[in-house]
């Protein structure tokens, strides 16, 4: 089965948090729950200051930290990579959020010790590849700073993109 | 909402003070002597019109019927005095009695459930198999739509008739599913040759209009299978579901008694189901509060105290309890027990009790009676046999009598309280846990004495109440009257039993506690184990623990014992043992139960994981084999809180890790 992965390029991402609304919306979150986060960094020195936007999310691990931690066995890793949460099971114990690296599981507040709720996380829009789609944030990039798809097709993208980056550039 | 109170001295025999009672009462009372005459009924009548009464309260029995329908207008509740009060207590006592059971009954005269008329529809199932059924569904086609669930065939021109064995049946009226195994002959396919009739060695096939097998008696031999010449005989056939809204038994019993199931035994049985075909007036006795329920979480099962104390089939605990309010007939009972206020019924109100107990009478005695019991104090009156002058406090069901209400009833100044229950009500009441909670709490506060249960059967005569009633009477001395503040009795059930517990011990002393392996109480122990990890804290129903920085606290009032935490903890170091102690009960206050040491986001400073998990969570992500993340150190990212590490791998993403922001 093909494997699902993302690809993120900074240098075209404009900060315009489509992809993070476009995530709220297809999961009816709750006020407060973001599963895609879009970060503003600034850099550069003057005369020449600059920002630069990051979107990130669940990265769908390999080999998935939070899945090893849960106790209760509510997260689980399809055939295609994709790493999702059975919240009928999850107690909300928490251990999934202190193991995953990149701070990704969500709960209905997390504060440091003490998050509440069942735990919630970006699903890859599960849904849609199912039907065939695309996950809805990538979707709606229209830079194509963010693209997904399986594994190859994200790589050809890739390598297309840079293509004609060149093209233009000659 | 204005009152009105008739008052009748029944042709001046009831020794009663009419005129101190007029002026202790702040309502309009009118006295008559003979209220149940006509012309002085009807005198009463113009009288209540002239003063804008919305609801009228008549202290008189004799003839009910007859003032029910003439004062029909204002919602008429009844009360006897004579039988009661005026025959059988001297003067004074009578005066005050008479006061308090007034005043206790124009509160609750307010708290009246909501009515509603719902169609039910009438398609009737009727399960037997004996000819009588054929004979009854014939007569009840006339108003209904009627068919036949029979193990046999039966002979029948008119009737729909299913063959097949019943299993159960599930639903409430008008939503009925009787599954049903069918009979292995396939009516579709069946030509009715007769050949299986011919060859099964046991004569188990039967002819009525069809052929089938009595499955009682077949051996499943398999030769009608092997003769059929239409492959109609099948012995896996799956069960079938057939949906009805009445569901009539003739021959066989039921698994379960409810309203819309009926075993016609008796001509009252057919009256009840042709009364509750069509349009039927439903009663909402409860109003449920399912967000407050603890039946369970994320797969776990929690309280079921409600489970089982429904004498009357109406609440069904699946996930969440259901109330079928068809069956429903307000005993409260689901009330009583429940610790979360799910269920809540308007039977019995606190204040109604603290009315009753507004009287001058030493000692004062509350005795809660079921209605069926209280037929026995009118027979006391009848007879005029003096007795104590004990409250009476008249419920439907002494099912709707919980712990609080007796509890309060000493608290609002009782000296005693008597429980008085039919055969029924006591039934009920022994599968729930509040009579003996309450006879526990009394017994450590050594007031063990000043409760008495009365049982209330057929061969309870009333020389044998008056016996009873006069030597518990007699022997209760008064409890001083207290000091400090009456419990604020306003809130839900376990706020009103903290509040209790707080009076109870400012006023008796500290208690002892005690151990009851039913009652919905519990201390928790949280043994080394423990990694301060989030589950209990989001497992437990009614926020009875609490995580704080480095500690876990718990509080004792609020627990509920519903084995939650317990049950979901993944270290399994939570370990809820039930105990009820009633001095920490008053307390209120959260206390810490765990403590361990922490560790600090490298990043932030703030505190964010015990050193307990944190080691867990690095081995964890020490052994994953994540190649894809090479570009950071995963080990040094767990570090840092769960917010500074998505900033960190944003910065890399952005490739700024090295620059200052």
């Amino acid at each position: 089965m093909a494997k699902y992965v993302f690809a993120f390029n900074p240098e075209l991402c404009i900060g315009c948090r489509a992809c993070e609304i476009a995530c709220k919306q297809h999961n009816d979150l709750p006020v407060g729950i973001k599963l895609r986060n879009v970060y503003t960094f600034e850099s550069g020195k003057f005369p020449k200051p600059e920002l630069r936007f990051v979107t990130i999310s669940c990265f769908h691990c390999s080999d998935p930290p939070c899945m090893k931690a849960c106790p209760m066995d509510a997260i689980f890793q399809r055939e295609d990579g994709i790493v999702l949460v059975d919240e009928s099971k999850c107690i909300g114990c928490g251990y999934c959020l202190y193991a995953c690296p990149f701070g990704a599981p969500t709960f209905k507040s997390s504060d440091a010790l003490g998050s509440k709720g069942t735990m919630r996380k970006y699903t890859f829009c599960y849904d849609r590849i199912d039907k065939g789609l695309k996950p809805a944030c990538a979707t709606v990039c229209i830079t194509g700073a963010l693209i997904a798809g399986s594994a190859e097709e994200v790589s050809r993208i890739k390598k297309e993109m840079a293509a004609s980056k060149l093209a233009n550039t000659l | 909402m204005k009152h009105a109170v008739l008052l009748c001295s029944c042709g001046g025999t009831l020794n009663i003070d009419f005129k101190n009672l007029k002026k202790r009462l702040d309502c309009e009372v009118f006295t008559f002597d003979y209220l149940c005459w006509d012309a002085v009924a009807n005198h009463a009548r113009t009288l209540i019109e002239r003063e804008n009464v919305d609801k009228i309260l008549i202290c008189c029995t004799a003839k009910k019927k007859k003032l029910k329908v003439l004062f029909k207008d204002f919602e008429p509740e009844f009360l006897n005095i004579r039988e009661l009060c005026g025959w059988v207590h001297d003067r004074r006592s009578a005066t005050e009695k008479t006061l308090g059971i007034i005043k206790s009954k124009l509160v609750s005269m307010d708290f009246k459930p909501e009515k509603y008329i719902k169609n039910v529809g009438s398609n009737v199932l009727i399960v037997g198999d004996v000819p009588a059924a054929v004979e009854i569904a014939d007569l009840l086609k006339k108003i209904a739509n009627v068919r036949l669930l029979s193990s046999l065939p039966l002979h029948s021109e008119n009737i729909e008739i299913i063959c097949g064995n019943i299993i159960r049946v599930k639903g409430e009226l008008g939503n009925f599913v009787v599954e049903y195994n069918p009979n292995p002959v396939i009516y579709d396919r069946c030509i009715l040759c007769g050949a299986c009739a011919k060859i099964c060695p046991l004569s188990t096939v039967s002819y009525g209009g069809q052929f089938g097998i009595d499955m009682n008696a077949c051996n499943r031999c398999g030769e009608c299978v092997k003769i059929c010449p239409t492959n109609a005989i099948s012995f896996e056939r799956e069960t079938e579901k057939i949906k009805a809204t009445h569901v009539v038994f003739i021959g066989i019993k039921p698994e379960i008694r409810k309203r819309g199931i009926y075993v016609l035994d008796s001509i009252g049985a057919l009256s009840e189901l042709i009364n509750d075909l069509g349009e039927v007036e439903l009663i909402r006795w409860l109003k449920v509060h399912t967000e407050k329920c603890a039946s369970g979480k994320s797969r776990f099962r929690g309280c079921d105290i409600c489970k089982d104390v429904c004498s009357h089939g109406a609440i069904m605990l699946e996930d969440r309890p259901v109330v079928d309010y068809a069956s429903c007939v307000g005993c409260a009972a689901c009330q009583s027990v429940c610790p979360t206020y799910v269920f809540e019924a308007p039977s019995l109100q606190i204040s109604a009790i603290e009315a009753l107990l507004d009287v001058d009478l030493t000692p004062k005695v509350v005795l809660f009676a079921c209605r069926h019991s209280a037929e026995l104090m009118e027979k006391v009156g009848m007879n005029h046999m003096k007795y104590f002058p004990v409250l009476p406090l008249i419920v439907d069901h002494l099912t709707a009598v919980s712990d609080v209400h007796v509890l309060a009833a000493f608290d609002r100044g009782a000296d005693g309280v008597i429980l008085m229950g039919c055969k029924e009500c006591l039934n009920s009441l022994s599968k729930m846990y509040v009579l003996d909670f309450v006879k526990e709490w009394l017994d450590v506060f050594g007031m063990g004495d000043r409760l008495l249960l009365i049982s209330a059967d057929e061969n309870y005569a009333i020389s044998d109440f008056i016996k009873d009633v006069n030597l518990f009477c007699s022997g209760l001395k008064p409890i001083k009257e207290s000091m400090g503040e009456k419990a604020d009795l306003s809130g839900s059930k376990r706020d009103n039993l903290i509040q209790l517990a707080g009076s109870f011990t400012r006023k008796f002393g500290n208690p002892a506690p005690f151990y009851g392996e039913k009652y919905p109480f519990a201390s928790i122990r949280v043994s080394e184990s423990c990694t301060l990890c989030n589950a209990c804290s989001v497992m437990c129903p009614v926020n009875a623990i609490k995580k704080e920085e480095n500690r876990l606290l718990f509080n004792y009032s609020r627990c509920i014992a519903c084995n939650l935490c317990q049950q979901a903890y993944p270290e399994k170091s939570i370990s809820v043992m039930r105990i009820v102690d009633i001095l920490r009960l008053a307390k209120d206050e959260y206390e810490k139960v765990f403590e361990t040491e922490v560790i600090y986001c490298k990043g932030c400073g703030r505190p964010f994981i015990s050193r307990a998990m944190g080691k867990k969570v690095w081995d964890i992500v020490s052994t994953a084999n994540l190649e894809e993340f090479s570009f950071v150190d995963l080990i040094e990212l767990v570090k840092y809180c769960n917010r500074c590490r998505s900033m960190i791998i944003a910065k890399k993403m952005a490739g700024l890790d090295n620059e200052s922001v």
